[in-house]
Order: structure tokens, then C-alpha cells, then sequence
């Protein structure tokens, strides 16, 4: 519905008079529309004013990622737990709950019930003592006695779900993300997941040394899948949809023409070029959506 | 009858002017409560009824909500049409009422509907009536700014939020109050919200859902009260208090105990004061603004209405914070003020030079203020039978009233009394008595009430045909005859009851009636012309035929314009872009725009309004602004010669160097009507309903197709549907199922994403705002990263977006018309140069041969040709009935249809002024100009009427044609000479007047001025000689 000027457009002609005679005309405006060959010209002034920039465009890389959430988990190496060898009292308990154990320190005296000797359990691990059952005067019945964690490294554990699960390998680079912290590293190897899960889990092997991975945190992880050069790229932004096609706007002067191109491969930020553009033009890359809102803007019209 | 009432005046005088001094009084009453406003209202009796449904898109809404409103709505009574549209987020139905239906009755009606049929909408949908007013409702606009340097209570500047909440809570409150208000319409800024954004990191760390934190916010946010007790005869009332008050408030609400551990609302989102999604926007002089609208209830004064509320807003001023302003934009009351003082102006220049001129021919003062009294108390009476008749006072009902006219009748008596008196006195010789006095007033106007009386009733009339108009032009017209007919007929009725009795009460002594020079001048050259002619008649009678044929051909040649366009003085300017342009990007185009409208000296301010408002009164895209330039007087105009036209002209060239924007200009009331009135203007509009979106626009270009092989077809289009990108997320339900997830699970997690889920209401006082808890702006608008999110499952685990869910961009039709209850597409279509019946017959045979409808789907045949297939068919009837009716009472006038035909010579005689007026002064033919030239004929016929009872007076009399003919022609030279002049002088301030208003009133006044100036001298001459050619057997 052509938007309607009740008033003032000449809808009709009403001539009343006493001989009667009625007649009437009817006006609206009409519109042609052609595209062939259009341009926009917007001068500095104005391209300035509207935010309009331009880059020359340049050869670059596309990089594709695939986001994967997981957890953080202990590697099943670093935990170990305490227990008598032989069955007794205990006799003295070296370490208490939190300390730091070297590999070898003495941790726990036991005296055997069968030889009534006195032995000491040294620590198999370097690690920290996260969980105390022994106390003096108990008897140890083949419980543990202590346990000993050493989280220095921890895995990043990602679940890959069936549709990433074809980009995801082993050894690919991956940012290892908390909510505080980013970590560069490598995707170890992949197993499936062992109860029945849809997905496959992805084991990232992380440095802990300051404990910053606490165990059981979410974490996020951007896996790069693939990277590789190509001759055009631009930036996302700069990729209009105009009468079906994709364009980008090439800056001749203060003209700016739009030019139909084919799209390749994109990841976040870029696109790669095919054809229709070359290196060395100056295309726009930002606010390139007026250009295309001026090419259209016959077709803006306000409907009730 | 007459003459008994004639007799009772005179006899009865001082009584009479007692009740001259009770129409007064009336009059002065009534006109405190006359409707005062600047242009006619336009509007047809309609309700609208917007639904909010934030979220949905076109197809939801239109599916959901207003399907069931249409449905809801069928049957009503005295229902004429609904049409509808669907949007984003907003559904609006218009019902519209047949004319003369009360709007309250409507309402009421529709308020029954709606309440049955509120348990089939969804949840939390509530249709809401628009508010009751029409098209002049918008009266009030103003702007809530601050001062770079006040500082908000937090010690931040004022922001448009901040400015928002002023306005919603402080300014608006107040301002509904004041009476004739309905509505305050507020848009810009934001909503103030309180925004709960997750980091689903963190939920997945915690194991919680976005369900569970919203749910655990509104479970923890509430007032009890709980009954009371009485202790020692005391009553105390009991009482919980929980309600969250503070952003740490809301972050301390513990969403679940783990092992002991609290986990709180700040341990998965940050809190933080957020933005509403806004669907409008506004901006003034290139900054984001909030605007306010008062919209004024149906029938009040305009004028008075925004007087107070401008009145209003300088008391609210005073409850504003330090540095925060209210600036109002726009006025109605400068425009209504303008508007009028121009009519004013010309009814007050009128009458005067109507006196000059009764004092300059009659030369007797008391007698030219006698008859000048008449205007006064006509426009009295006329306002008086305004409210009566629910007629209200703007510039097309005042604008045909021409005092000149209104006071013919009494001219012609007053005339004739003083001319009686006179003569009676010079026979005398000395002062006559006061018996002879009255007998003398009373023969004397006696001798003229018939042709005075008669002569006015035709003119009043001439005017019923405006009645049959309908529609718009009905709305615009039937205003103007009803008070140009009023006020003949107040007149009339004065002029044989007050008139008579003034005369005989003030015109006592001597009556100086000195036949003034300019008479005597003209007698002196009349009595010759009229022998020359009366010898010459034929000649005469074929000069005349020759110069009406010559104009109409001249008329032809005319260009043609509906009514000439009240210029509002400022300017109202739709900036369009492109579909699918979204609020931000609009408004950025719209600052720029400003920027670059405020380098003109021309403007006074610019303020605009994109999207919808709050009230969805007119319910515009984003990609829409209309924006409102108020212009500086003409005088401050760094070239006041400049025409606004031209102004406009040079502004649209201008402002077309403006990559991306699109324009319409027009002027803010005319913008409000064509948004209340839409509908096809086109000759043809042809209406196809059906189901299926593609299948319409399928078949409609079948029929474009179809329309274009039709010669005579011009400007055949599609009404236009216009596509928008969106973004669908279509859930997989095995995926979805093998997660343990449903599709309400992804659906109403999409929706805390996207849009937010309200999770309550935070009080501050009387203020409430809203808790919402909504991802974070970084995660939801990356739909490329939309895919990646995880949805936690039932177990506590789980799974991205994209392993459930098929994501898509593709485009839907930005909205969904309706009419009637179906989906509705319209093919529009003008004819030129052929005639419009044939070629909708044509269209109709064409279309059935060539377009194959699938079943359910039907055409409807419309546009403009029906409304002129009805108005002709009407006026056809109308317009020789209402000449019939003239004709009817001339030959009842003089018993003779040969008479009755000799004055109806001097239609086409004064036809030929008019149309060579409006030549001279290029003017096209208006519906203004087809009034004036109704008013003429009417005065024509008065003037012949005048002088063709007097010739007939005297032949009977003296038998003599001749001389009979010469003798009358020459003693009516003066009342002739007199109601041409005051009919004609009382409208040329209107003629040359330029204020605001004028251009509606300028060709009406063209057109009479010219066509008394041809018919007087016609009349003078071509009458009696028509008179000698068809009466030259006359034997006495």
C-alpha cells in the first residue's frame, strides 16, 4: 500500500456545478525501478560523518574453530592413597592434612600385630595430604591411611559431541578457558566416553603447578580445526546482501559500486574471497549497510 | 406566516431586540463550549486494539494473538470493517465502526469481546484498546532533556534511561491528570530493568539452570501479609518483608545449597542495571531524547486542551530534579491560534468593509448599522446551532461564511425601508409619525421579504448537495454547509423579525438617504448601457452564450486539486530505510539526518520518532522515523520570501545526499490522519484473500499481469510485502530427546538468551521495574556463536545448541495485513483516459479468464471507483432534485416558470467570472472552488430574483414593457449594486489574505468575488433583456 496523501495528492476532481457535470481524474505517483549498474556516491564529508571506512584488501588466513565445554579432571596418576602393609597400631603419624610430602619422607610408624616391629610407610609420591584416617592408637585394618594428591598436571576433559566430532583430532592447538584464565595447549587424544554418553571426550593435559585448574571446574575450550592461507580475504562485515547476491563495495573515489563476489570459507572474523574481488582494492568494511540501504531505498516505503 | 410574524415584530420591537440581547447571551455561552480546532477531523469512528507480544514474530503474532482478537471481534454491531497487522511484537487490530456510531457504545462492546476471549490467548497477552482519540489527538509534544553537568543521585550524568524514568514516573503521572487528556504517549530511552546475565559457565560449573535461577529470584522476592491478632484489645497486623530492593538484593539470593556451599545469583551472573529491548526511539537535534505525547480524548478543544497542558508541564517542571528540563516541541495551539486569527481576521475585515460599503450606498448610518448588526448575531447564532449540531469551529466550517452574503436579506429590506422612508418623507415634506412610520417599514419590507427570503433559502439550498458527499469528503464538507447554513437561516430569520423591528425602532427623525454619488454615477451610466442593450439583444444575448461556452472550455483547461492542503506551518517527514533496518542502525542514520536538518537557519528544532512508541498508536517499523521539523516564523527566515513549498523542495534535494535514507514529506496532522485512515486510494484496489503468503503473492502477480494487458491501466502494482532476515532455531526432537531435553526446554532457554525471561519486579516507592534474567549482551548477539552455547540438561550435564537445534538465517514478511478475518493481499491500479466502469467490468472479465484462484481464496473488488460510482450516482439524483427544488420555489416565487427560467440565466453567467477568477489567479479547481462556485449561484440567483420582482412590479403596475423594464432595472441598480458588493468585498480579505489557513479559503473566495463581478454586470444588462426578448408579446 503506496503510503496515502489524503490531502494533497490530486485523487480526485469533484466538479460540482448547477449543470451537473461530475467528472473525475485519479493521480499516484509512480515508481520505476532499475538497477542495472548502479553505484552510490557519498562524498569524504558525508562517508565520514556515517562511519563509512575502507581497507585495501589483502591476502590472509582462515582460521575455523570448534567450541568445546568440559571439566577438569585429576589425572588418575597423581592421587595416591596410604595403607599398611602389614596390619597394626599405629604408633606416630608424621604429617597432618594439607602438608606438602616429598617422594620417600616418612609418613606413618606402624607396629606390626604379627612381629610386634615397629615400620614406617614412606611417601610413594610427591604431593600434597588431602585426607587423614590414621591417628595414633588405631588399629590400621587394611584401611587407608592417608592420601596423597599430586595435581601438579590435570586434564582438561571436553566433551565433543557426534557433529564436532569430525574436526576434532588429536594434537590440535585448543584455549583452554575458565572463567578467570586462558591456557594454550594441546589435545592429547580423544577417547569415547565410557557410560553410554553421546559424546566423545577430548583430554587436554594441563601444567597445575600454581593451582589454577581446580578440579571439577567448567571450563571451555576453542579448538582450532583447521588454518590456511588464501589470497583475498575480508572482513566479515564487509559482505552485503544485495538482489540475491553477496557484495562488497569497492571505493572508486567518492563512489562506491557494488561488486557481486563468491564467498569461500569464513571462520569469526573473516571471509575468504573467490572471485569478484582483488587485492589491492579499497573495500568497505564498516557500516557498508547504508550503501546498500541507499541502493535499496526506493524500496523503503512506510506501510499502515 | 411571514407576514404575520413581520407584523408582530414591528408591533412587538422593543421585545424583539430583548431577544437579540438572549441570542447573545446564547451565543456568548455556547461559545465556550464550541469545539475549537484547526482543520476538520477526518477520522471515522474506529477502535484499534495493540497487543504487546515481545518475542514473536509476524507469523506467531498474526497465528496467536490476532486471529483470535478478529475472531473475537465478528459480529459486532453497527461493525463496518476490521484490517489488521501483525508484526514483531505487536498485533493491531482496527475496528471500524459505521459512521454516526458512538465511540463509547463501540468500546464497550469490544471491552465484552475482549475479556471472553482473553482465556485463548496466551499467557500474559492483553490486548489493549487504543486511546480515545483521532486524528487531531496528538495536541502536545515535549522533550525531557538535561544538562550536561547534572548529575543523577549515583553521580552519572542523565542518561536517555535515566530520563525515561523521569518521564514515566514523575512527568507522566501528573500530566494524565489534566482534563480533555487521554493518554500520554512516551517514547525513547529505555526502560529502566534490573538484568540478571548468566555466565553459563558458571551454570554449568554450578549445575544450574537458567529455569532454576530465574525461578529462585521470583520465589525470593516478595511481601506477605498475614492476617492480624488481637493482644490486649490491640490489633497488630502481621507481616513478612523479603521484597528485593538493591542490585545486592537480588545478587545475594541464594539459588541452591551444595553440600552446604550457598550458591548465590552473583556466583553465576553479573546484576547490573540493563536496557529494556526497545521496538521505538527517539532523538531530537541529533541526540537521543525521550518524547512525550498528549494525546487529546475524542471531541475536546484542542486549543484549550494544550493550554493546560502546557500549563501542566511548567508546574511539573518544578518537581524535576536540578539541571533536568522539560522543553516542549509541539504546540497545536500555535497552529490552532494561527488558523483562527486568519479567520478571525477575515471575518472581521469582512464585516467592516461590508459596513464601509452599506454606509457609502445607503448613506445612512444607523441603516448600515443595523444591518451590520446581523453579523454578529448570525455568527452568534451560527455558533450557538455549531454545538447544537456537534459542528466544531475550524477553518473549513468557518471558512465558506461570508457576511456579505449572510447579510443580503437585510440589505435588500434595510435598502427598501430607507428608500420608502424617504420617499415618504420628501412627500411630506416634514418628520412622518410614528403610525406611518411602521406601516411604512412594514409595506416595505413586505415588498421585498418574498425575494429576500426566497433568494436565501436557495442560496442555503445550493449547499445540500456537499451533504451527499461521504467519506472524507463528507467529513471535510458537511461541516462547512451545515454553519453556512446555519448562519444564512439565522440571518434569514433575523431579517424579518429583528431587522424590521430595528428599523422601526432606530430609523425615527429625519432620514437622511442621500442617493450617494457612486449611485448616481452608476445610474447615470447604466440607464444608456441598458437602452443600448435592450436594443442590441441579441447581440447581447449571443455575447453572453459565447462567453459561457468560451469558459467552460477554459474551465476544462484548469488543473484539478482535491482540497488545497492547510499548510500546518511545520513539517513532518517520514525517513525511511530499508526493511529489516534495525532501532540502533535507524537511529544512527536518524542523528545524522538531524545534524544535518539543524545547518538550516529555517528550522527551529528537529525531533524525531522511529519505531513504535509505547502505546502503539501508530505502529511503525524500525526502519521508520518520523521525524518533525518545526520551522522558525517566516520573518526569522534568512530569506523570508522563501515559500515553504520551496523550502521543502530545496530540504528533499538536500537531504537525498544522505546515503541510506528514503523520504516522504508532510505535515504532522495530515501525517496522524493518513496513518488513522489507511486504506486504498487507488481508482481500482482489488482485494485477494486466502491462506497461503506465496500463494497470494502468487496469484496476485497473476492478476498485475493480467491488469497490465488492459489499455487505459496506469500505475498497476503489488502492494509491497516486505521481507525480513531472521534467524530460526528449529529444535531436533531425537537429538533434544536422547539429552532428555524437550523442545519447551530449547525453546524457553532460547528465549532467556535472546529476549529474557521477567523474573519478577523490583518497588522503588511507587516505581516497579522489571527483573530479567537475559545472557549477556556479548553472547546474544553472536548468532554465529549462538550454536556453541550449552543447554544444561535434566541430568546436570550438558550439550551445545547446535547438537540439538537446526540453525538457519532465512526471511519472513515483515508483517502480515489482514482484513476482515483473512490474510489479505491488495493489486492496485489508476485508469486514465478512459472511463472507470468499463474498465473495472473489463478488469473483472479479464481476471476470471486468465488467474485461477485455488479454492479459498476469493477477490474482492474496491478502491476509489466505488466511492465515485456512489457519489455520482448520489450527486445525479441530488444535484437535479436540489436545481428542481430552486426552480420549484422560484415559480412559486412569481407564479411563472418563464420568470424562474430568466433568473436561472444568471448561473452560467456568474460560472464565467468565477472560472476566468481562478484563471487569472492560476488557481486549479478544488473541491474549495466547486463550494464557491455553489455559493455563487445562489447569489445569482438572489440578484436576479431581486430584480426581476421588481420589473414584474412595475409591468403590472404600468403595463409598459419597456419602460417597466429600464424603470426597475434602474431603481434595483442600488440593492443589486449593494448585496454584489458586500457579498463580494466580504470576501476579499479572504481572497488575498496568506496567514496560516488561508490557502484553504482562498480559492472559495476567488471564485465568488469573480463570479459576483460577472454576474452583477451580466444580471444588469443580459436579465432584462432576456426579460424584453421572452415577454416583447406582452400586452397589459
Amino acid at each position: 500500500m503506496k503510503n496515502i496523501k489524503i490531502l494533497n495528492v490530486p485523487i480526485s476532481l469533484f466538479k460540482l456545478m448547477l449543470v451537473a457535470v461530475i467528472g473525475f481524474t485519479s493521480v499516484t505517483t509512480s515508481a520505476s525501478e532499475e538497477h542495472a549498474n548502479e553505484f552510490v556516491s557519498v562524498s569524504a564529508e558525508m562517508a565520514k560523518q556515517n562511519g563509512i571506512e575502507t581497507i585495501v584488501v589483502t591476502s590472509g588466513v582462515i582460521r575455523n574453530e570448534e567450541i568445546l565445554y568440559g571439566k577438569i579432571v585429576a589425572d588418575p596418576a597423581s592421587l595416591a592413597h596410604v595403607n599398611a602393609r602389614f596390619e597394626g597400631v599405629i604408633k606416630k603419624v608424621k604429617v597432618n592434612i594439607g602438608e606438602e610430602v616429598k617422594k620417600g619422607e616418612t609418613l606413618v610408624v606402624i607396629e606390626s600385630n604379627e612381629s610386634l616391629n615397629q615400620y614406617s610407610i614412606n611417601a610413594p609420591m610427591s604431593g600434597r595430604i588431602v585426607a587423614r584416617q590414621a591417628n595414633i592408637g588405631e588399629l590400621t585394618n587394611a584401611e587407608n591411611l592417608l592420601t596423597i594428591a599430586n595435581f601438579d598436571v590435570v586434564w582438561a576433559q571436553l566433551s565433543v559431541f557426534p557433529t564436532q566430532l569430525s574436526k576434532v583430532n588429536a594434537n590440535q592447538q585448543v584455549l583452554i578457558h575458565s572463567t578467570e584464565i586462558n591456557q594454550r595447549a594441546q589435545i592429547s587424544y580423544l577417547t569415547p566416553s565410557l557410560n553410554d554418553k553421546p559424546y566423545s571426550l577430548a583430554y587436554v593435559k594441563l601444567n597445575n603447578k600454581t593451582n589454577k585448574w581446580p578440579l571439577g571446574s567448567a571450563i571451555k575450550g576453542a579448538v582450532t580445526t583447521s588454518q590456511h592461507s588464501v589470497p583475498i580475504v575480508v572482513p566479515k562485515e564487509a559482505i552485503q546482501e544485495f538482489e540475491g547476491n553477496s557484495v562488497v563495495f569497492i571505493k572508486e573515489g567518492n563512489e562506491y559500486h557494488p561488486s557481486a563476489v563468491k564467498t569461500g570459507a569464513s571462520d569469526a572474523i573473516n571471509i575468504a574471497i573467490i572471485e569478484g574481488l582483488n587485492v589491492g582494492e579499497s573495500v568497505v568494511v564498516k557500516n557498508s549497510y547504508l550503501l546498500v540501504a541507499d541502493l535499496k531505498k526506493s524500496e523503503a516505503g512506510h506501510e499502515h | 406566516m411571514i407576514a404575520w410574524i413581520l407584523e408582530l415584530s414591528i408591533r412587538r420591537r422593543g421585545t424583539m431586540l430583548l431577544m437579540a440581547l438572549f441570542i447573545i447571551a446564547l451565543g456568548m455561552w455556547n461559545y465556550q463550549k464550541l469545539p475549537i480546532d484547526a482543520v476538520p477531523d477526518i477520522t471515522n469512528v474506529q477502535v484499534q486494539i495493540n497487543t504487546q507480544a515481545q518475542g514473536y514474530s509476524p507469523l506467531e503474532t498474526e497465528q496467536r494473538i490476532t486471529f483470535i482478537v478478529e475472531t473475537g471481534l465478528a459480529g459486532l454491531p453497527k461493525l463496518d470493517y476490521t484490517r489488521s497487522l501483525s508484526r514483531y511484537g505487536l498485533s493491531q487490530v482496527t475496528v471500524v465502526f459505521e459512521e454516526g456510531t458512538d465511540l463509547y457504545f463501540a468500546r464497550n462492546l469490544i471491552n465484552e469481546r475482549l475479556s471472553a476471549i482473553k482465556e485463548q490467548l496466551p499467557l500474559g497477552i492483553e490486548p489493549e484498546m487504543g486511546p480515545i482519540a483521532t486524528g487531531l489527538g496528538e495536541i502536545y509534544m515535549y522533550s525531557i532533556t538535561a544538562d550536561e553537568s547534572a548529575k543523577q543521585n549515583n553521580g552519572l550524568p542523565y542518561d536517555a534511561m535515566a530520563l525515561r524514568e523521569i518521564h514515566d514516573w514523575v512527568v507522566k503521572p501528573q500530566l494524565a491528570l489534566v482534563k480533555g487528556i487521554t493518554e500520554i504517549n512516551a517514547i525513547g530511552g529505555y526502560k529502566k530493568q534490573y538484568h540478571i546475565n548468566p555466565d553459563p559457565l558458571k551454570m554449568l560449573h554450578f549445575g544450574i539452570t537458567s529455569d532454576a535461577l530465574s525461578k529462585a529470584v521470583m520465589r525470593n522476592n516478595a511481601n506477605q501479609g498475614a492476617g492480624f491478632i488481637e493482644t490486649s484489645g490491640q490489633q497488630i497486623l502481621v507481616r513478612s518483608q523479603a521484597q528485593l530492593q538493591t542490585l545486592q538484593d537480588i545478587q545475594n539470593v541464594i539459588i541452591k545449597s551444595d553440600d552446604g556451599t550457598l550458591v548465590k545469583v552473583k556466583d553465576v551472573a553479573e546484576v547490573a542495571i540493563g536496557k529494556e529491548l526497545r521496538t521505538g526511539a527517539a532523538s531530537q537535534e541529533g541526540k537521543e531524547s525521550v518524547i512525550g505525547t498528549a494525546m487529546m480524548l475524542v471531541g475536546e478543544n484542542s486549543r484549550s486542551v494544550a493550554l493546560a497542558v502546557g500549563d501542566k508541564l511548567s508546574e511539573i517542571q518544578n518537581s524535576l530534579p536540578q539541571g533536568v528540563s522539560i522543553v516542549p516541541l509541539y504546540d497545536r495551539t500555535t497552529l490552532v491560534d494561527k488558523a483562527i486569527s486568519t479567520v478571525q481576521k477575515n471575518l472581521i475585515e469582512g464585516a467592516l468593509l461590508v459596513i464601509f460599503v452599506l454606509f457609502l450606498l445607503l448613506g445612512n448610518i444607523r441603516a448600515a448599522l443595523i444591518t451590520a448588526a446581523v453579523i454578529p448575531l448570525a455568527m452568534l447564532a451560527t455558533i450557538t446551532g455549531m454545538v447544537q449540531s456537534k459542528v466544531s469551529a475550524n477553518l473549513m466550517s468557518l471558512g465558506a461564511l461570508d457576511f456579505g452574503l449572510i447579510v443580503d436579506g437585510a440589505v435588500i429590506i434595510v435598502e427598501n425601508c430607507i428608500r420608502r422612508l424617504a420617499e415618504s418623507q420628501k412627500r411630506n415634506g416634514s418628520v412622518i409619525s410614528l403610525k406611518e412610520r411602521l406601516d411604512i417599514v412594514y409595506s416595505a419590507t413586505n415588498e421585498v421579504i418574498r425575494p429576500s427570503v426566497f433568494g436565501v433559502l436557495i442560496i442555503a439550498i445550493v449547499y445540500v448537495p456537499l451533504f451527499t458527499l461521504s467519506g472524507v469528503e463528507g467529513k471535510m464538507f458537511h461541516p462547512m454547509a451545515a454553519t453556512v447554513i446555519i448562519a444564512l437561516l439565522s440571518a434569514m430569520v433575523f431579517s424579518f423579525t429583528l431587522v424590521p423591528a430595528a428599523v422601526a425602532l432606530f430609523l425615527k427623525g429625519k432620514i437622511s438617504e442621500k442617493e450617494s454619488p457612486i449611485i448616481v454615477g452608476a445610474k447615470s451610466v447604466y440607464r444608456p448601457v441598458l437602452n443600448w442593450a435592450l436594443k442590441l439583444r441579441w447581440l447581447v444575448v449571443c455575447g453572453a452564450a459565447l462567453l459561457v461556452t468560451f469558459s467552460i472550455l477554459l474551465g476544462s483547461k484548469l488543473g484539478s486539486e482535491f482540497v488545497p492542503q492547510l499548510n500546518e506551518g511545520d513539517i513532518a517527514l517520514h525517513a525511511m530505510r530499508i526493511p529489516g533496518t534495525g532501532i540502533d542502525q535507524a537511529v544512527e542514520m536518524q542523528k545524522i539526518l538531524e545534524q544535518h536538518i539543524m545547518k538550516y537557519d529555517e528550522i527551529l528544532t528537529v525531533f524525531s520518532k522511529t519505531g513504535t512508541a509505547e502505546v502503539a498508536t501508530d505502529a511503525m517499523p524500525p526502519n521508520v522515523t518520523d521525524t518533525f521539523l518545526i520551522l522558525k516564523p517566516r520573518e526569522q527566515w534568512p530569506n523570508p520570501n522563501l515559500t515553504k513549498a520551496d523550502f521543502v523542495e530545496k530540504l528533499e534535494k538536500d537531504l537525498s545526499s544522505i546515503p541510506g535514507n528514503n523520504y516522504e514529506f508532510t505535515q504532522p496532522i495530515q501525517m496522524r490522519f493518513n496513518e488513522l485512515i489507511s486504506g486504498v486510494r487507488a481508482d481500482l484496489g482489488i482485494k485477494l484473500y486466502g491462506d497461503d503468503l506465496s500463494q497470494l503473492v502468487n496469484s496476485a502477480q497473476e492478476i498485475l499481469t493480467a491488469l497490465n494487458t488492459i489499455s487505459g491501466v496506469a500505475d498497476a502494482r503489488l502492494e509491497q510485502v516486505d521481507d525480513v532476515p531472521i534467524f530460526t532455531v528449529n529444535p531436533k526432537p531425537e537429538a533434544l530427546a536422547l539429552y532428555g531435553l524437550d523442545i519447551s526446554d530449547l525453546q524457553s532457554w532460547l528465549k532467556t538468551v535472546m529476549s529474557g525471561e521477567a523474573a519478577g519486579l523490583i518497588f522503588e516507592g511507587d516505581r516497579r521495574f522489571e527483573i530479567v534474567v537475559r545472557y549477556p549482551e556479548l553472547l546474544r548477539t553472536d548468532l554465529d556463536q549462538l550454536g556453541n552455547l550449552p543447554i544444561a540438561t535434566e541430568s546436570g550435564e550438558f550439550v551445545p545448541v547446535r547438537e540439538v537445534a537446526e540453525l538457519n538465517y532465512t526471511t519472513v514478511p515483515s508483517q502480515i495485513s489482514r482484513e476482515n478475518g483473512k490474510r489479505r493481499i491488495v493489486v492496485t491500479a489508476n485508469v486514465r483516459n478512459r472511463d472507470l466502469g468499463s474498465f473495472v467490468q473489463e478488469a473483472q472479465q479479464k481476471i476470471q479468464q486468465n488467474v485461477e484462484l485455488p479454492a479459498g481464496y476469493w477477490l474482492e473488488y474496491g478502491g476509489t471507483f466505488e466511492q465515485l460510482e456512489s457519489a455520482t450516482q448520489r450527486l445525479s439524483i441530488v444535484v437535479p432534485a436540489t436545481l428542481f427544488v430552486i426552480l420549484t420555489l422560484l415559480v412559486i416565487a412569481f407564479s411563472s416558470i418563464k420568470d424562474a427560467l430568466i433568473i436561472f440565466s444568471g448561473v452560467p453567467l456568474a460560472l464565467t467570472g468565477g472560472v476566468l477568477a481562478l484563471w487569472l489567479r492560476d488557481m486549479p479547481l478544488s473541491i474549495s472552488a466547486a463550494v464557491g462556485f455553489i455559493a455563487l449561484s445562489g447569489i445569482a440567483v438572489l440578484n436576479g430574483l431581486v430584480m426581476l420582482s421588481f420589473i414584474k412590479q412595475r409591468l403590472l403596475d404600468t403595463g409598459e414593457l419597456i419602460n417597466s423594464i429600464i424603470d426597475g432595472a434602474t431603481v434595483r441598480l442600488r440593492p443589486v449594486l449593494m448585496t454584489a458588493l458586500v457579498a463580494s468585498l466580504g470576501f476579499i480579505p479572504m481572497a488575498l489574505n496568506v496567514g496560516t489557513g488561508a490557502e484553504v479559503q482562498r480559492p472559495l473566495a476567488t471564485v465568488v468575488i469573480g463570479g459576483i463581478i460577472s454576474s452583477t454586470l451580466l444580471t444588469l444588462v443580459v436579465l432584462p433583456v432576456l426579460y424584453r426578448i421572452v415577454y416583447h408579446k406582452f400586452k397589459s
